[in-house]
Formats: C-alpha cells, sequence, structure tokens
C-alpha cells in the first residue's frame, strides 16, 4: 500500500529534468533539478549523451590519423588537443621540434585561446540576453578564424601540427596579419569593457552569482581561468612549461578579491578578459622575433611510427589543465590514449554550485563554467 | 620528501603493497608499483599525512597490456606544484575466462573526490568493479548505450566499431 | 521520404514560398560543427535574413539543424524532439558526423550513429568538417528551393 511521505504532499518541492537537447545548456547533458518555487534546491548532471568512442578511434588508424582525432577533441581550441598529442609522442620517441616549430606552435597556441576566450564571451552574452555585444564579438572572432585560415587552409580543426614540427612553414604576411590583429583587438576589448563588463545591469545579473571557493576549487580538482576567479593561482605554463613558454614573459593574472562575491561569475568573466590582453601582449612581442630555420625535424612518412614506451603530458588548454596520457608498443597505431579534460572537473561543482540559484540564473551560471560536453565525454 | 623515506612510510602503513619503484617513461617523474589490493591504506596515508599531502588525483588512466590491466593514478600537490608522483599496479585477466568477466579493485573516490568520473568511465569501458567507494558502481550504462555488452576498450575484442567479430 | 506535401495549385505555390521564406529552427548541437552554425548567425554570414529565428520550443519550429556527432545514447531524445514538432517539419543535417558518420563512422566508432538519416528522415546534408558558413548557407538555400518546388532541388545528387 503506498504510503505518501510529508514530502510528496508538499505541493512546492518539483522536480524537473532538462533533457539532453535544450538551448540553455550547453551541450547534450541532463540535468536533474529540484526546485521549491523559484529557488533550486538541489541538482544532478548525467552526461555521456556525446560520447563517441575517440580514444579507442585513435587505437584504429595509423600514427598519422591521431592528429586528426585530437583535432576533435575539443572543437573550439583544435590546437591544444594535438599539441598534447604531439607532445606526447615527442617525449617517447625523443624528437624535439626545432625552434621556428616551437615559435609557430606558441603563436597558434596563443591565437586559439584568444578564440577560445571570445566565444566564452558570446556564451555568456547570450545567457544574460544582450545579444548586441555577441554580434560585436562575432565580427571580432571572423578575424581570427581568418587567420587561421591564411596560416592552416581551415577555420576550426586545423590538423597543422606534426610529430617533430608544424606541417608548413608561415605563410607570406601573416606575422603583419597577426600584429594587425593584436592592435585591433587591444581597441575592442575597451569597446566590450564599455558595452558589457563594468555595465551596471550586468553587474547586477552576475555579482554574487554563482560562487565557487577556493575549497570547492581544491576539492574537485577545478583549474584554469575557474580557479584563477576564485584565487588558487595554478597555470601549467609556469609550473611545468612547455613548448618554450619559458623563454617568455608574461604574467598570469589571478583575482584577489576577497570577501563576499570572490569567485562569482563576474570575476570568471573578467579573468578571461585579462588573459585575452595577456595573450594579445606575448603576441605582439613574440611575433617579430620568431627564429629561423626548419620547420619539421623529420619528415614524417605514411608509416611513421612512435617507438615503445609511455608519456603523460600536461598542457594549459583555454579551459585548464589538459592532459594526455599516450602508450605505443611499437606498432602502426598507438595503444592507448586518454585524456584528462579541464570541463570534467568543472561538471562535478554544478551540484554544489546550484544550490540557492533562481532558475533566471541556471543558465549564466552553466556558461560561465566553460563547459564543453564534447571533450568532458569524449 | 625523499622516494626512499616515502617507500619506507608506505611499507609502515601497508605492509606488502610496495613491490618495486621505476621512471616513468622518459621524464623525471617516479612512479611506484603497488599491489592494487591494498591501494586504499596506501592512498589514506599519502592523502593525510602532514608530511607528504599528495591531495590531488589529476589523473587515473587503465590500459590494457598483455593479458593485464595497469591502472596508473597521477598524484600532486595543491600546496607544492611541483611534487608529483604515480602509482602504478596491474591486474592480470584470466585469458581463460569470458572475455565480458569484471575485475574488481579498490575505490578511492571518496579519498580524492575527483576520481569519481574517472572510476566511471573505467568501469564501463574496461570493466573494473570499484568496491567500496562513494558511488555505486552497480554496472549501470551511463556512457554506452543501453542492452551493450561487453568493454569496448579492452583489446581482446578483436572488433572493428560495434561489429563483433 | 519526403517530408511536407507538394501542392500543384497556384495557393498551394504561395503557402510553399511562404513557409521556404521564414523557417524557424531549433539548433541541436553536438560538438564541433555547433560552432560553425553559430558563426554563421553572426554578423558577417547572417542567417537572419533568410528568415531563420533561432527557437527554443519545438512546437513553435519548423526546422531542426542537427550539427554534429548522435551517439546511441542520444538518439531516441533526439527522435522525441524531432515528432514532438508540428508537420510541416524539415531537418537539415550539418556535417560530416551527421550525414554519414563522418570520422566516427561505424567501423571506427562503437557509439555513435553513422548517420542522423538512420532515426529521422533527412531533408538536405551538408558535408564539410566542420562546413563553412557559406556551405551551411548553400544548404538553407537549397531547403528552400526544394520546399519551394523550383527545378534546383530535382537533381539527384
Amino acid at each position: 500500500m503506498f504510503k505518501p511521505t510529508l514530502e510528496c504532499l508538499n505541493a512546492d518541492v518539483t522536480t524537473w529534468e532538462i533533457g539532453p537537447y535544450y538551448s540553455a545548456l550547453p551541450g547534450p547533458m541532463k540535468l536533474k533539478l529540484r526546485l521549491d518555487g523559484e529557488i533550486i534546491i538541489s541538482g544532478q548532471v548525467e552526461t555521456g549523451f556525446l560520447h563517441r568512442g575517440l580514444e579507442k578511434a585513435f587505437e584504429l588508424n595509423s600514427w598519422n590519423s591521431s592528429i586528426i582525432y585530437a583535432d576533435h577533441l575539443d572543437s573550439e581550441g583544435a590546437v591544444f588537443g594535438e599539441l598534447a598529442v604531439c607532445l606526447a609522442a615527442e617525449e617517447i620517441a625523443g624528437i624535439s621540434p626545432p625552434p621556428r616549430a616551437q615559435a609557430i606552435r606558441l603563436i597558434l597556441s596563443e591565437l586559439t585561446r584568444i578564440s577560445c576566450h571570445l566565444n566564452y564571451a558570446v556564451k555568456i552574452g547570450r545567457a544574460v540576453g544582450s545579444e548586441t555585444f555577441t554580434h560585436y564579438v562575432l565580427r571580432d572572432r571572423e578575424k581570427l578564424l581568418d587567420l587561421f585560415e591564411l596560416l592552416t587552409g581551415a577555420r576550426f580543426s586545423l590538423s597543422f601540427l606534426r610529430f617533430g614540427g608544424v606541417k608548413a612553414d608561415v605563410t607570406e604576411g601573416f606575422i603583419e596579419r597577426v600584429i594587425e590583429t593584436c592592435d585591433l583587438l587591444r581597441v575592442r576589448l575597451k569597446e566590450y569593457n564599455d558595452l558589457l563588463t563594468f555595465n551596471q545591469v550586468f553587474l547586477k545579473r552576475t555579482s554574487g552569482v554563482g560562487q565557487i571557493s577556493k575549497e570547492q576549487v581544491m576539492r574537485w580538482g577545478i583549474t584554469g581561468p575557474n580557479a584563477r576567479a576564485s584565487g588558487v593561482s595554478f597555470d601549467i605554463r609556469k609550473t611545468h612549461p612547455y613548448s618554450e613558454f619559458e623563454k617568455v614573459d608574461f604574467h598570469v593574472p589571478v583575482s584577489n578579491s576577497k570577501g563576499t562575491h570572490g569567485g562569482d561569475a563576474h570575476d570568471r568573466f573578467l579573468i578571461r578578459l585579462l588573459e585575452i590582453e595577456q595573450s594579445l601582449e606575448m603576441l605582439k612581442v613574440f611575433a617579430d622575433k620568431i627564429p629561423s630555420g626548419p620547420f619539421l625535424e623529420t619528415k614524417s612518412g605514411s608509416d611513421f611510427k612512435v617507438p615503445r614506451g609511455e608519456g603523460w603530458i600536461r598542457i594549459e588548454s583555454s579551459r585548464g589543465f589538459l592532459g594526455c596520457y599516450l602508450m605505443s608498443d611499437g606498432g602502426l597505431s598507438p595503444s592507448r590514449v586518454q585524456f584528462r579534460t579541464p570541463t570534467s572537473s568543472n561538471l562535478l561543482v554544478i551540484p554544489e554550485v546550484v544550490v540557492g540559484l533562481k532558475i533566471e540564473d541556471l543558465p549564466l551560471v552553466l556558461a560561465s563554467l566553460d563547459l564543453n560536453i564534447a571533450e568532458a565525454d569524449r | 620528501m625523499e622516494i626512499l623515506e616515502l617507500i619506507s612510510k608506505i611499507n609502515a602503513a601497508a605492509p606488502g603493497a610496495y613491490l618495486h619503484k621505476s621512471r616513468f617513461g622518459g621524464s623525471d617523474q617516479t612512479s611506484v608499483w603497488l599491489d592494487l589490493r591494498k591501494i586504499r591504506d596506501v592512498a589514506l596515508l599519502l592523502c593525510n599525512d602532514p608530511m607528504i599531502r599528495l591531495d590531488w588525483l589529476e589523473n587515473m588512466s587503465v590500459a590494457h597490456v598483455d593479458d593485464a590491466l595497469v591502472v596508473t593514478y597521477f598524484l600532486r600537490s595543491w600546496n607544492d606544484p611541483r611534487l608529483n608522483l604515480s602509482l602504478r599496479g596491474s591486474i592480470v585477466m584470466d585469458r581463460k575466462k569470458e572475455q565480458d568477466d569484471r575485475v574488481e579493485l579498490p575505490s578511492i573516490s571518496d579519498i580524492w573526490l575527483t576520481a569519481t568520473p574517472m572510476e566511471l568511465e573505467a568501469s564501463e569501458l574496461f570493466g573494473i568493479r570499484f568496491l567500496g567507494g562513494s558511488q555505486s558502481n552497480s554496472g549501470s550504462h551511463s556512457i554506452l548505450p543501453e542492452g551493450w555488452s561487453g568493454f569496448p576498450l579492452r583489446k581482446m575484442r578483436h572488433s572493428r566499431g560495434n561489429k563483433d567479430v | 521520404m519526403k517530408t511536407g506535401s507538394f501542392y500543384l495549385s497556384t495557393v498551394g505555390k504561395i503557402f510553399q514560398w511562404a513557409r521556404a521564406q521564414s523557417l524557424w529552427y531549433i539548433p541541436v548541437s553536438g560538438g564541433c560543427c555547433a560552432d560553425e552554425v553559430m558563426n554563421s548567425l553572426g554578423n558577417t554570414y547572417d542567417l537572419e535574413r533568410f528568415g531563420c529565428i533561432p527557437q527554443v520550443d519545438p512546437r513553435q519550429a519548423d526546422l531542426l539543424i542537427v550539427s554534429g556527432v548522435i551517439s546511441h545514447k542520444a538518439a531516441p531524445h533526439l527522435k522525441a524532439l524531432y515528432e514532438s514538432m508540428p508537420t510541416p517539419k524539415y531537418v537539415l543535417a550539418v556535417g560530416s558526423c551527421a550525414s554519414c558518420g563522418g570520422i566516427f563512422s561505424s567501423e571506427l566508432s562503437y557509439a555513435a550513429v553513422p548517420g542522423l538519416d538512420q532515426i529521422i528522415p533527412v531533408d538536405v546534408y551538408v558535408p564539410g568538417c566542420p562546413p563553412r558558413p557559406e556551405s551551411i548557407m548553400n544548404g538553407l538555400i537549397a531547403l528552400q528551393d526544394k520546399i519551394s518546388g523550383n527545378p534546383r532541388a530535382h537533381i539527384e545528387n
């Protein structure tokens, strides 16, 4: 005989399951929420809707094809996936790319970081309801995608890095266009600040919303700009430098806002704009000084093999700490490729962060965490 | 702290757990091979001892190598970003058993909370049942489609895609 | 299987033309190609001048733009979303993975559905990995031609 519990009789508490395909969510994921009127009491996340079997696909193709699959790990930041796989394979094989290739990789990596952060700004603008801002940012992002097309021929899945270097040399006029674009973006950053960042309405919507404390960052292993916005200073480019980042002089912005509003959505947005500024500084200084020389260490033919061994590489992608574990048994394809993605730790904090939010703040908080479901599910 | 001191502490906390140590690949990181049945005692020591404080599990990866599943735990410390260590162990699988048989391993997801999604993936894709811990791995499918049988990332499955051979 | 019916009378032709000029769509994002669909909404390659407005509610949309990989776990939900749209409805499959499986075809992936037409009927396929916004617009114009009954739509590719 069914006996209703006190909770069933409480008409205020409802459950709401937001299914995989919904435009307020960052991708296919399920959110099971319990609501008391408009306030969220608890939330649970279910992912796995975009599991494509990416890690197994590496093992079924040749070494050269793993660049293509690594592109599709994080679609906006294709270079980060490629860089992780290339660095891991180069560590096993003991190859070190020539200085010109390292410089080109660094330039691509910083340009991708700017492009991903601009995409983040678009998502935040859309979540808050500021459509004009999104059009301004998309217009500027097109200039970055034009730069990628000038260098590699593609806008998103670049397939430009190779084991031991890069695929081709910089095209004529690329460096001048990079410096021009950096100057333009510096002016536009001021425009974004006027439009949105210090706008009173935006501040009211995002201050104090979705706060993540330092203790939560350390408990769930959150990294990247999300952690730095909560005051935890951790950047792989400084602790485990790769690809000649140790030779570049740059400063990692960390939020030091203490008090009741530390680590909220506005901090996460502002940190990323500061990181764009830092990347622009880096590019301006570095783009002129690319060393001359070859751009590829060895000509990798179609039967390129990595010798037996294993490697573990950490890089700083635009979302945080991206790690790649690569194991080779000397055969024609990798034996095991496993990625540790920043989004899978960001997803762990959602049940704690949504408690006490109003429903209208939910898309904003989810957008501010910078989630990419494709890389969490692989 | 020095690696030998660490090993003596591990031997004191979990006798018989330590097997040997080696270099990890071509890097200068040390990896310590353990008997994985005693991983929980070692984990409690490494996480809670105030001199060690390896409190962040940055990655846990499983690979199928020659009839054994090699599990690697990559650890580091929030206080000292340059301190890192990897714990490794292997579980030998019986070739005569069905290739769809699960192996068992103690869970560490209540000691290092970041391990939860990694253990979920390993349990579905490699067929490892994690005992204890903060989540129930009852064999329910949350990554693979409903009704899927087998563990796709194991090498014994000589198939391409979802066709059985 | 063709969705929607093709009238032969003039009134029918006007209705079909009107439908083609204002396709309100639901974007279903599945990863990589979602970025290019979003770029084609931006002001450089504007989709809104073709009459397309993004919708959230499936009951008020007549176009479903599916971009990216559909996994086996998500396929029943996509089918439920498609069936909750009222007829006449159209489907645009953007990207190689939605058209035919792409790099996650059935030999290479155990978890991705090799092509959207295994689940729901598709009207126009836009290949590419990811396709440029111009290709997506070309696909949309081809769909408009197909709905209005233009001769271009009768070429079998």
